[in-house]
């Protein structure tokens, strides 16, 4: 929880991001993961990679390296890890140290004042 | 290319033994066209044919091959799907088995994706099949009663699912019809038919009245319309009678809940007057005085100040003349006594009796209590044994106790065994130790302490138990010539 919250100012968690993507935009340094070999707790820690993912691509990366093909057979939303993480035949290079990449995710949907004069 | 021909749609057992002889012959699937008609094929040069069951036997019994039993468990799921290329998908898993053991751990290979997903849609469909098919009744085939369903699943799942509702509704005659295939069970005997196409129009009345049902145990209290969406989706719905109410009592819910609310005050029902006796009662505990041994004995029976009230049958009260002279208090109540609601009526209480018969004391003229109200006992099998009682439970009891010292004033009082003298005295020594020397209760009455009977009934050696019973008899007649002087 800490660490979640750590870089924003008041303690809060970010509300235009989900708060794992936002601990992977303020921990640039950490990423690119590289699928086929970081541990579970880094691969854990990609956005858009939950429990279950995690776990399909430990199995199924002791039989060949992944690619995105693979990561379409699981089901992975591409958009959100592609920064962030390493396959076969691709790396995001400079994509992640983009200085809009937090824009990109940035939720534009707004709530509607429900009284605005 | 070869082609070959399964005639029943999502036959496991066909499948099965044409995938054997294709294997045992080697062929490749890339060579081989499933087909599930005898049609010729495009592709397909060769006539369809179908193997010689007979020839073939010899050569089965010769070489045999294995697969995991997880492909055998996903195969019959897997030939259900309505998807054609199922059964070649199949054999393409299989034919990979042979060569390869950990293609189920491959899930990024897209034949095994493929199949996993359509395993888990057929079972879905199953389970869908099991909730949401509804019988009416039609006229009977044969001698029972009989009903007939109409369901429209997503994929062949007749033969799979038809096992289920035949441990169900063994019962009586049925009849499923969806378009993907039939089942019938009449005089007991599990048949499968031809599929059917329109859906039959019959109602019955037990209909209305399960939408009645339906309406009455429906909660607008507890509407959650999302959940009720996903527990029960609309493709569904076409077959359920219930399923028309559903948007009526939806748009109705809230108007329902506010009316609930906005109910007046009504009376509460008859059994409140006994709840509200019964909390009389309890508060009968907590009074600092009670007029007679009655008024105290009824508090008793309502006592909950330990837990022992909730394991025991009944209180056990004290019994006797309140103008004794001598009062004799006990450990607590024993299995017979707790059933009998009465103090010393156990096999300890025949001992009791005999030797004050001895010595010349009468129950009618003594006044006989416990220290522990209630039985305290541990299950073994079908008996229940006695427990000691723990200290707390013996404070929250000494209140009654003290109690009925104060209502019947004795001149002497005897303390049968460790639990009771702890009680009076708050002594906590072995009796074998200060067997039959007197004491004081706070109040200044002289308390005697000797053996319990039970503990006379446990002693293993003859001598030692005449030897206490001795000591027993002669703390009696103490007693009495004391009470008397």
């Amino acid at each position: 929880m800490e660490e979640l919250t750590a870089k924003t100012n008041d303690g809060m968690l970010e509300l235009d991001f989900d708060p794992k993507l936002a601990w992977a935009l303020n921990n640039r340094h950490l990423f690119p993961i590289d699928i086929n070999k970081a541990d579970k707790e880094m691969l854990l820690r990609v956005p858009g990679l939950g429990v279950r993912n995690v776990k399909r691509i430990l199995m199924a990366r002791r039989f060949k390296r992944l690619d995105f093909e693979d990561l379409k057979t699981f089901h992975i939303g591409l958009n959100k890890i592609k920064p962030f993480i390493v396959a076969e035949r691709w790396t995001p290079k400079n994509l992640l140290d983009n200085a809009d990449l937090a824009e990109r995710f940035r939720n534009r949907s707004k709530q509607l004042e429900l009284f605005s004069s | 290319m070869k082609t070959v021909v399964l005639e029943t749609k999502a036959d496991f057992e066909e499948w099965r033994h044409q995938a054997r002889q294709l294997l045992l012959k080697g062929e490749s699937p890339e060579n081989i066209l499933w087909s599930s008609s005898l049609a010729p094929d495009l592709f397909g040069n060769e006539m369809p044919t179908l193997f010689d069951n007979e020839k073939q036997t010899g050569h089965q019994k010769t070489a045999t091959f294995f697969v995991p039993k997880r492909f055998l468990n996903m195969a019959q799921n897997v030939i259900c799907h309505h998807n054609e290329d199922s059964a070649a998908l199949l054999y393409r898993l299989l034919y990979r088995l042979q060569t390869d053991n950990n293609i189920f751990e491959k899930i990024h290979d897209s034949d095994v994706a493929t199949a996993l997903s359509r395993e888990k849609a057929v079972c879905q469909d199953i389970h869908d099949m099991y909730a949401f098919l509804r019988f009416t009744e039609v006229p009977p085939l044969g001698q029972r009663r009989c009903f007939r369903a109409w369901y429209e699943p997503q994929h062949f799942i007749i033969r799979k699912a038809a096992p289920f509702f035949f441990r169900r509704f063994n019962n009586m005659d049925w009849l499923i019809l969806t378009p993907k295939g039939s089942v019938i069970y009449v005089d007991e005997k599990l048949t499968f038919g031809e599929p059917v196409e329109k859906k039959p129009q019959n109602r019955d009345q037990m209909e209305e009245l399960w939408k009645t049902y339906f309406s009455h145990i429906f909660n607008p209290a507890r509407l959650k319309v999302k959940t009720m969406r996903s527990l029960m989706p609309k493709k569904f719905w076409g077959n359920l009678p219930e399923a028309q109410l559903i948007d009526g009592l939806i748009s109705k819910a809230e108007r329902r809940v506010e009316s609930m609310e906005n109910q007046l005050y009504k009376s509460p029902p008859l059994f409140h007057q006994r709840l509200r006796d019964k909390v009389h009662q309890t508060m009968n505990l907590n009074r600092t005085h009670y007029e007679s041994i009655n008024d105290i004995n009824k508090a008793i029976k309502s006592c909950n100040h330990c837990p022992l009230h909730c394991y025991a049958t009944q209180a056990v009260c004290g019994e006797g003349t309140t103008s004794a002279n001598l009062m004799i208090v006990g450990e607590q109540p024993g299995n017979q006594e707790d059933l009998a609601g009465r103090p010393f009526v156990g096999p300890a209480g025949q001992v009791f009796d005999n030797t004050a018969k001895k010595v010349g004391i009468k129950r009618s003229e003594i006044y006989i209590t416990n220290a522990v109200k209630h039985f305290k006992y541990e299950s073994r099998g079908k008996r229940r044994i006695h427990k000691k009682a723990s200290r707390n439970e013996i404070e929250h009891c000494r209140w009654w106790l003290l109690h009925e010292i104060q209502l019947v004033k004795p001149k002497l009082i005897v303390a049968m065994g460790k639990t009771a003298l702890f009680s009076l005295t708050g002594i906590s020594s072995p009796i074998t130790q200060i067997n039959g020397k007197i004491f004081a209760t706070e109040n200044k009455t002289p308390v005697l302490s000797t053996f319990h009977p039970a503990y006379l009934l446990r002693i293993n050696l003859k001598q030692a138990q005449h030897q206490a019973m001795a000591s027993f008899e002669q703390s009696l007649e103490f007693a009495r010539h004391k009470v008397n002087e």
